[in-house]
């Protein structure tokens, strides 16, 4: 079992890096959709297939991050014909280098943790780690709205694959808490990004910095 | 690792098959593209045409592009010395020979950039200093990948660390293996021209990296390159397949095992070759850094293995 659950969190390790260096929209919504599926299923693997509360928590992550929110995105990918982040502030290899520094850096955070922090493995602290670090990235260094709405559901597969290390059984209703909103968080993001389309034909957010529309 | 005198049949497999790897790769991608295909056989006939050809040099060019395909060539065959062919142990293993190893393949890279210089040709200069640009990227990352290995098995010899894997330790040390395994792949594209980075099978001269570069070779010369080619993916595939080997179990099992995984191995740059389109130039290195990022996480799993 616990090979399965070491395969799993190297996959996640994969796609962190996968998401920080593809340039496609779908790519990205797709990666971060097995991402999510991933961890809901190392979410039933590390409580046990007997507990009523894993299967809870993992269907409904299952259901809203891996089916739900993909479906949102890719609809608003197509409605807003933005297929490609074309111009990262930061370049693609460099992006690669310092997702892999992040990595790194998760593994030294990870190393770092008192025991019971870590008491399911270094390895899952580590992904977890660099699972926000790539969320951060990805919140940061993008321009286009869309990808910007991934980076920030990335950083919250992190987060709740922390949750799975640090607590083991968080209370139902607080991840229920947290499912709904990110479940709204990304339906609403999904709406703006298309008013925004609308509005000013792109959706490319380093440009509403601008105030006045007559402004360049 | 005893010194027997059948050890030196290590080399045989590589000696005779490496022109079928070719052979596989063709046939799969025509199979892919829905073709009939050439002959697995036909790299045989084409090493044997060549042969019996005469060689054709240019008034610029010296000595140094008569000895470039011989060197390559030896380089080579000295470099799968250091190989064990699954059951058969190789002849030469010595603490750090997976240095040498790199090197010897970096030489025969150099005598080919160097012959390739010599013809006074600006194409087959771009095609040199292409074949030098990416092996530059390509070495980091090997180096890279064979440092996992050695960590692994907490040796330095390349018969030490390849196919010593046995099933109790198998299930921990899989994420790495797979890791590095990847970046190798990886590796293997681009250091033997296949096509992500390169396209063997191209006609345009500005596409080519290191067919442009051997351009000017006739007759023998193109045989011992063609030949030093395809003996050079062997070892690198060899090097693929034996991470995976098991120490243990009957010799006709390991060998077909090996030489199975030999031509999956094939198989699978067939496929790679037929799903994907070349890569722009600029994002080869790209490529190349990720396959190095791939075997800086196995290392890094690695160590965090080891830890509580």
């Amino acid at each position: 079992m616990s090979s399965w659950v070491n395969a799993i969190l190297v996959a996640v390790l994969l796609l962190d890096l996968l998401l920080s260096v593809t340039s496609r929209l779908s790519v990205l919504i797709r990666g971060f959709a097995v991402q999510a599926a991933g961890i809901a299923f190392l979410a039933l693997l590390i409580e046990g297939f007997d507990s009523r509360h894993a299967w809870i928590v993992a269907g409904g992550t299952l259901a809203l991050k891996a089916v739900a929110i993909p479906y949102f995105l890719n609809r608003a990918v197509i409605r807003t014909n933005a297929r490609r982040e074309l111009e990262p502030l930061v370049s693609y290899g460099t992006s690669l280098l310092l997702a892999a520094l992040g990595v790194l850096l998760a593994f030294a955070l990870a190393a770092r943790l008192p025991m019971e922090a870590r008491r399911a493995g270094l390895l899952i602290a580590a992904a977890a780690f660099a699972t926000m670090i790539t969320g951060l990235l990805l919140l940061v260094t993008r321009t286009k709205a869309l990808t910007e709405v991934v980076g920030y559901l990335v950083l919250e597969n992190g987060i709740f694959l922390f949750g799975l290390t640090l607590l083991g059984r968080m209370p139902l209703l607080v991840e229920m808490g947290i499912l709904l909103d990110v479940f709204v968080g990304a339906f609403v993001m999904g709406i703006v990004v298309y008013n925004i389309h609308r509005t000013f034909d792109h959706i490319d957010v380093s440009a509403l910095t601008t105030l006045k529309e007559d402004e360049p | 690792m005893t010194a027997h005198w059948w050890n030196a049949l290590a080399v045989l497999p590589a000696l005779l098959l490496s022109p079928l790897l070719l052979g596989i790769i063709g046939k799969t991608k025509a199979l892919a593209a829905g073709r009939k295909g050439a002959p697995l056989l036909q790299p045989y006939r084409d090493l044997l045409r060549l042969l019996g050809k005469g060689a054709v040099y240019g008034r610029t060019a010296t000595w140094v592009f008569r000895a470039a395909p011989a060197i390559s060539l030896a380089a080579i065959l000295t470099a799968s010395l250091m190989l064990s062919a699954g059951p058969l142990a190789a002849p030469l293993a010595f603490s750090g020979d997976l240095v040498l190893f790199a090197y010897l393949l970096a030489l025969s890279r150099f005598a080919l950039i160097a012959g390739a210089m010599d013809t006074g040709s600006a194409f087959e200069g771009m095609g040199a200093s292409r074949e030098a640009a990416f092996s530059a990227f390509a070495e980091p990352a090997f180096f890279l990948v064979l440092g996992v290995l050695a960590w692994e098995e907490k040796a330095l010899s390349l018969s030490a660390i390849l196919g010593g894997a046995d099933v109790a330790s198998w299930s921990a040390k899989i994420p790495s293996l797979a890791l590095a395994a990847t970046a190798l792949f990886l590796i293997l594209l681009a250091e033997n021209s296949r096509i992500p980075v390169d396209d063997p099978a191209t006609h345009l001269e500005l596409t080519m990296i290191h067919e442009v570069m051997v351009l000017d070779h006739s007759g023998p010369d193109l045989a011992f390159i063609l030949y030093g080619s395809a003996l050079k993916l062997w070892l690198f595939s060899a090097v693929l397949v034996s991470m995976f080997m098991f120490s243990s179990g009957p010799a006709w099992v390991s060998m077909a095992l090996f030489l199975g995984g030999m031509f999956g191995v094939a198989v699978l740059v067939g496929v790679t070759e037929s799903v994907m389109a070349r890569l722009r130039l600029g994002r080869v290195p790209q490529l190349l850094g990720l396959a190095a990022v791939l075997a800086g996480l196995a290392a890094l799993l690695l160590m965090a293995g080891g830890r509580p």
